[in-house]
């Protein structure tokens, strides 16, 4: 809205005659160039010169998929070209060094058990990987422009895949590692690329791999999102990554209880404030909710009157022996600090949002349901005078939910029911 | 082998008194033309491309023309910016042409980075007989200013290429030129503006 | 020399500051005959930027009894190193480029769309403006020093939400005050029942009493309107539309930043850019030109062949400076760039401006140290910023003797050396104040050695140059829009430059205004600053050598 309400320049509405002209021409030599490739392919010239024309057509159109099938038969061939043609260069009788040096000359005598592409010998490695490093050149423009266009992203993996195959693990790790800067900075382009993000963490874990020789990124992985929130709390897949490296972050750390005590509270500072910066935003709930969940695993000793509860999950990954009485206390702390950010506010307050206020009233209902599964777990006997109070606000927000989003009635009636159940 | 846009780029200027033949030199050069009745500046053009190999290695020249702005000299700070050669033109039949080149020095030399290239060109080679500077005083006043010379001309086509050839030749072996010299898209830490960044920064989500 | 009086012009344009060279870049593509002349022997005018030799020339030129010079108590100070020689630095003129006005470009707004819809934009180069940084005096509590104590620090202003995320001096209360603000601005227009009771009311009382924003969280907010004025004098009608152009302009060219300054001195870069495009277009370029006298041209100039109708009446005889007469349709340029017409009905009278004029003292220092540290990278992977905005608020810059009331602020735009407009290693201050006189100079002096000290570097930074004038133009603050005028037929006046820092949208709309006068107004909209590329003749065949 705001963002978007400045009107781009205008592009020329009439067009000329010549434009139209000039238009019919240009789609002509498309539809020339697609014949030619095709042409060529049938013809199996895997040649350069394909390639090249190949280029051509996928810069006008990279979704054309079928032409990307043809770009890897033709790389396919100039790479056994190279390895052919450096065969043939090098005299069977070269010396026996045979070290990685991409110089050295296989023995064919001594190297029977290993196939051609083993990684340890690279007679045209050179060659490959200066094909394969002006293919991954020839793509970062299309990039560019067409982020979200899957075919290149498909590309851009395959040739890494190859470079895995043929090139020495020194330069493939080196290869990889460029395409975490090359992600890095689509990702600081546009943020929430989705394709970005599902890409990096392909990058890493090839970084990550014994084949490459890789160790755990977990810590820069983490410390990578932490970054990236900070330049846009919006970011749903940063604050997704988070959660998915925080179980293997503490394991690799061998952290103590205490210091996942303190992870876990430092986690929901962090959360805090960026609710209270801004509890319009969908991710941040997310995230919160995530944190909550660990919180809210069913309490072990199963609670006759719970049997409504949804939550199956597995211990806590981050504390896995969390007691009930800790899991309530977190819990009351996490509810007051979400009620306080109601308290500033009248009932028909129009400076937050009705999303804002649906976000924070689910969130207190949840946590509060929770609270009280595990309130039960601590005593047999809970004060009943509490359970009622705590009934009462409960329902209250349950009636905002039901004004605030009338469209999801069915959902509010068995949040009301489990309620009900609960407090029976 | 790269595409022409991804070549590295060289930013040539021609500059020099109105009539010296410079867009006649670029015209032949560049498209092989020569008109003869044409002698105004060619009107809507802003610059012109020409690629040129070096030792094998493509280059993509970007050739500007004063655009009228040297008549009453009135070339701007700005047309010399990111300069990595300049060649300065005079008409060799012309005494007053070539008597104004010092001026024309000292602005290339006031406006330029220091280290740019420049080369002298003495044009009309053809016109023998109207000939009033010698090759002499061409190339003691390039000298002079550290440049080379040479002698065209644009109707003949006779050293057409030579200046371009040697002032490319100089800018390539020169590492604190070549070290300026951008390819599309790096542009250092100045900014795409015609791409806006899908990145939405404020607190409005809407 | 040429003759210029053999062509009737359909334009000449008087003056190469930002207005006239937008228009004659409008004009480039029109097919109109354009003559554009300047006075000065250099491009800008009113901003342009020059080099240390031509500052220093244009200082000891002097135009002080002029009152429709611009520009007044003009000098320069060169200052010793602090390492107790007193031989002045020496200084390479050539490497600066110092601009007069110096202005920052929001992303959003309809002279950068211009600049990219013509095509110039490929001439030019863009950095961006990172940070707003606020001038905050030491806790006097804490340090037992008086209010005029020159110790204090910068405070980087947040330029949104995720700034306000990661502030961890604001508390979690005012986090969402603050934010609940800023989402209303990013609306305003929509949202009038919030703020029309309040829309001649001090901007800050609106944060007070609607929002809840403290005195201290006021400041910052404050410094985005770059308001000129006191806090008590600017209004909230004033402040929301500059906050929402700051706001929306954040992230449109990547992360972190809103504004941009084109590089090699800002306007000035953008005049001579739009000066070779007129030219590339037939334009003819005089310098050093100015015009003497206006009047009608001769009855029989009176029907030109080949001038159709956009135009009803006499062609206008100028007289340059040269003492060459030429005849054209229109004549365009600012007050100070066209004497008034002589001859007229309207003599003895002064012309009357529409608009408030009034004075803000400026100053540009050269200072010996890059000052990196207020040029933090906009945001992970952003660019690293060339330019940074210090604000002094009123209440910082007080000395012992002066009363608190109606100070106004100081703000001083830092431009890195990456901006091409002082060698690596340095950093330009570009200071202002909208106070007249010595007071405003002495003003500026002292924001300036607190921005110096504040920063703590070591060895201590130091002035290396510096230069002081005062700049009149419209007001800012007043209200009251001035666009073009035709004052007497075929002639067009734009208001002067306004001394805004940021370029404002008013200024493009003064050369539409004109435009449209010349080229008719039944033209469609978008044959304004719309071109496309010129076509570049490529020679696709290799040259081997």
């Amino acid at each position: 809205m705001a963002s978007h309400g400045v009107p781009r320049t205008s592009a020329p509405t009439e067009r000329t005659p010549q434009a139209q002209a000039a238009e019919l021409q240009k789609i002509q030599e498309y539809k020339d160039l697609v014949e030619l490739v095709n042409t060529k392919i049938r013809q199996r010239e895997y040649t350069a010169d394909t390639l090249a024309l190949i280029s051509k057509l996928l810069k006008r159109n990279p979704e054309y998929y079928s032409i990307w099938n043809h770009r890897r038969l033709v790389l396919q061939q100039l790479f056994s070209d190279a390895q052919q043609a450096a065969q043939i260069k090098q005299p069977i009788t070269s010396s026996n060094d045979t070290t990685s040096h991409p110089e050295s000359t296989p023995d064919n005598a001594t190297t029977d058990a290993a196939p051609a592409t083993h990684p340890t010998q690279y007679p045209a490695s050179e060659q490959i990987e200066l094909l394969l490093i002006s293919d991954l050149h020839f793509l970062v423009p299309l990039l560019r422009e067409f982020p979200k266009c899957y075919w290149i992203w498909n590309h851009r993996q395959w040739l890494l895949q190859q470079a895995t195959h043929l090139l020495p693990v020194p330069r493939v790790r080196r290869l990889w590692q460029e395409e975490l800067g090359l992600v890095a900075k689509m990702l600081s382009m546009d943020s929430r690329n989705f394709h970005g993000w599902g890409y990096r963490r392909r990058v890493v874990a090839e970084l990550e791999s014994p084949e490459l020789q890789g160790t755990s990124m977990a810590e820069d992985e983490f410390s990578y999102t932490t970054k990236m929130i900070k330049t846009s709390l919006s970011n749903f897949s940063a604050w997704h990554y988070r959660s998915k490296l925080i179980p293997r972050l503490l394991n690799e750390r061998g952290a103590s209880r205490e210091e996942r005590r303190k992870f876990l509270d430092s986690e929901f500072n962090l959360i805090q404030n960026a609710l209270w910066t801004d509890s319009a935003d969908q991710s941040l709930w997310f995230y919160h909710a995530f944190l909550m969940s660990e919180l809210s695993t069913t309490p072990s000793t199963s609670s006759s009157s719970s049997s409504s509860s949804p939550s199956t999950s597995s211990s806590s990954a981050i504390i896995p022996d969390l007691s009930p009485t800790e899991r309530v206390a977190l819990l009351s702390r996490e509810l007051d600090n979400i009620k306080e950010m109601l308290e500033d506010e009248d009932e028909d307050d129009t400076d937050t949002a009705p999303a804002e206020r649906k976000y924070i009233y689910h969130a207190l209902v949840q946590s509060t349901l929770e609270k009280q599964k595990w309130i039960r777990a601590v005593e047999a006997h809970a004060e009943p005078k509490a359970i009622a109070d705590d009934k009462d606000e409960v329902q209250s927000w349950i009636s905002k939910l039901r004004a605030l989003d009338p469209f999801r009635m069915g959902r509010w009636d068995d949040v009301a029911r489990q309620v009900d159940d609960l407090y029976a | 082998m790269p595409s022409d846009e991804s070549l590295p780029t060289l930013k040539i200027l021609l500059i020099g008194p109105s009539g010296a033949g410079k867009s006649a030199l670029l015209l032949r050069y560049c498209d092989d033309l020569f008109d003869s009745e044409s002698s105004t500046a060619t009107i809507g053009v802003d610059f012109r491309l020409k690629k040129l190999s070096v030792r094998g290695t493509p280059y993509r020249l970007n050739l500007l023309d004063t655009a009228g702005q040297e008549r009453f000299r009135t070339l701007s700070h700005s047309y010399y910016r990111g300069a990595h050669g300049i060649l300065l033109m005079f008409d060799m039949t012309n005494r007053e042409s070539f008597l104004s080149m010092g001026r024309w020095y000292d602005e290339a030399e006031t406006n330029a980075l220091p280290g740019v290239v420049t080369y002298l060109v003495g044009g009309k080679l053809d016109c023998h007989d109207f000939r009033v500077v010698s090759t002499e005083e061409g190339e003691a006043l390039a000298q002079q200013h550290g440049s080379r010379y040479c002698e065209v001309s644009s109707k003949t086509r006779e050293n057409i290429r030579r200046p371009f050839v040697e002032l490319v030749h100089e800018i390539v072996n020169n590492p604190s030129l070549m070290q300026m010299v951008k390819r599309p898209g790096e542009g250092g830490r100045s900014l795409d503006v015609k791409r806006e960044d899908p990145y939405i920064f404020n607190g409005c989500n809407c | 020399m040429d003759s210029l009086s053999g062509t009737f012009w359909d334009v000449v344009i008087a003056g190469t500051g930002l207005q006239q060279s937008l228009l004659a870049l409008s004009l480039s593509r029109s097919g109109k005959k354009v003559l554009h002349a300047d006075k000065n022997r250099y491009y800008g005018g009113f901003e342009a930027a020059f080099t240390l030799q031509e500052a220093e020339e244009w200082l000891n030129k002097g135009d002080e009894d002029s009152p429709l010079r611009p520009f007044r108590k003009a000098s320069s100070v060169p200052q010793a190193s602090l390492d107790g020689s007193n031989k002045a630095p020496k200084l390479s003129a050539r490497a600066y480029s110092l601009a007069l006005s110096p202005q920052l470009l929001y992303a959003r707004s309809s002279l950068l769309q211009a600049l990219i819809s013509s095509k110039v934009y490929r001439q030019l180069e863009f950095l961006a403006v990172g940070s707003w940084w606020i001038y905050v005096p030491r806790d006097r509590s804490e340090t037992g020093e008086a209010l005029t104590s020159s110790h204090g620090e910068l405070k980087k202003v947040p330029n949104g939400r995720e700034d306000i995320f990661s502030d961890d001096l604001i508390d979690l209360r005012s986090k969402r005050s603050l934010m609940k603000f800023l989402k209303f601005v990013a609306d305003y227009e929509n949202m009038s029942e919030v703020w029309s009771d309040y829309a001649s009311i001090p901007f800050s009382e609106f944060l007070r009493s609607r929002f809840g924003i403290s005195m201290s969280l006021q400041a910052p907010l404050l410094a985005l309107t770059l308001s000129p004025v006191s806090p008590s004098e600017t209004p909230t009608s004033f402040a929301l539309p500059r906050i929402a152009r700051h706001l929306r302009s954040m992230g449109v060219f990547g992360p972190g930043f809103g504004a941009v300054l084109p590089k090699w001195g800002g306007g000035a870069e953008i005049a001579q850019v739009a000066c070779r495009a007129c030219a590339v277009g037939g334009g003819v370029y005089v310098l050093d030109e100015g015009i003497s006298d206006v009047s009608n041209a001769p009855a029989d100039q009176g029907e030109m062949p080949g001038q159709v109708g956009s135009s009803a009446h006499h062609p206008v005889a100028v007289t340059l400076s040269s003492g060459e007469t030429v005849n054209t349709l229109w004549l365009v340029g600012s007050p100070d760039d066209i004497p008034k017409k002589s001859g007229t009905t309207r003599s003895g009278n002064e012309p009357e401006s529409p608009t408030r004029e009034e004075v803000t003292s400026k100053s540009i220092s050269i200072v010996s140290s890059p000052l990196t540290g207020l040029f933090p990278q906009t945001a992970e992977a952003g660019p690293v910023p060339a330019g940074a905005v210090v604000v002094f608020p009123p209440e910082t810059l007080l000395t012992e003797e002066k009363v608190a009331e109606n100070q106004p602020p100081v703000y001083i735009m830092v431009h890195s050396s990456d901006s091409g407009e002082c060698p690596s290693g340095q950093c330009i201050l570009y200071s202002s104040v909208f106070i007249s006189g010595d007071e405003g100079q002495a003003t500026l002096d002292l924001a300036v050695n607190r921005l110096l000290s504040s920063l703590g570097e070591d060895p201590k930074s130091c002035l290396l140059w510096s230069m002081r004038y005062s700049q009149q133009g419209p007001s800012l603050h007043s209200g009251v829009v001035s666009s073009c005028e035709e004052r007497s037929p075929g002639q067009i006046f734009f208001p002067r430059s306004s001394n805004g820092l940021a370029f404002d949208d008013e200024l493009l709309n003064n050369v539409k205004c004109a435009y449209e006068k010349i080229v008719g107004s039944d033209n469609e909209d978008s044959s304004f600053m719309a071109f496309s590329d010129r076509e570049v003749p490529t020679s696709y065949m290799s040259d081997e050598e």
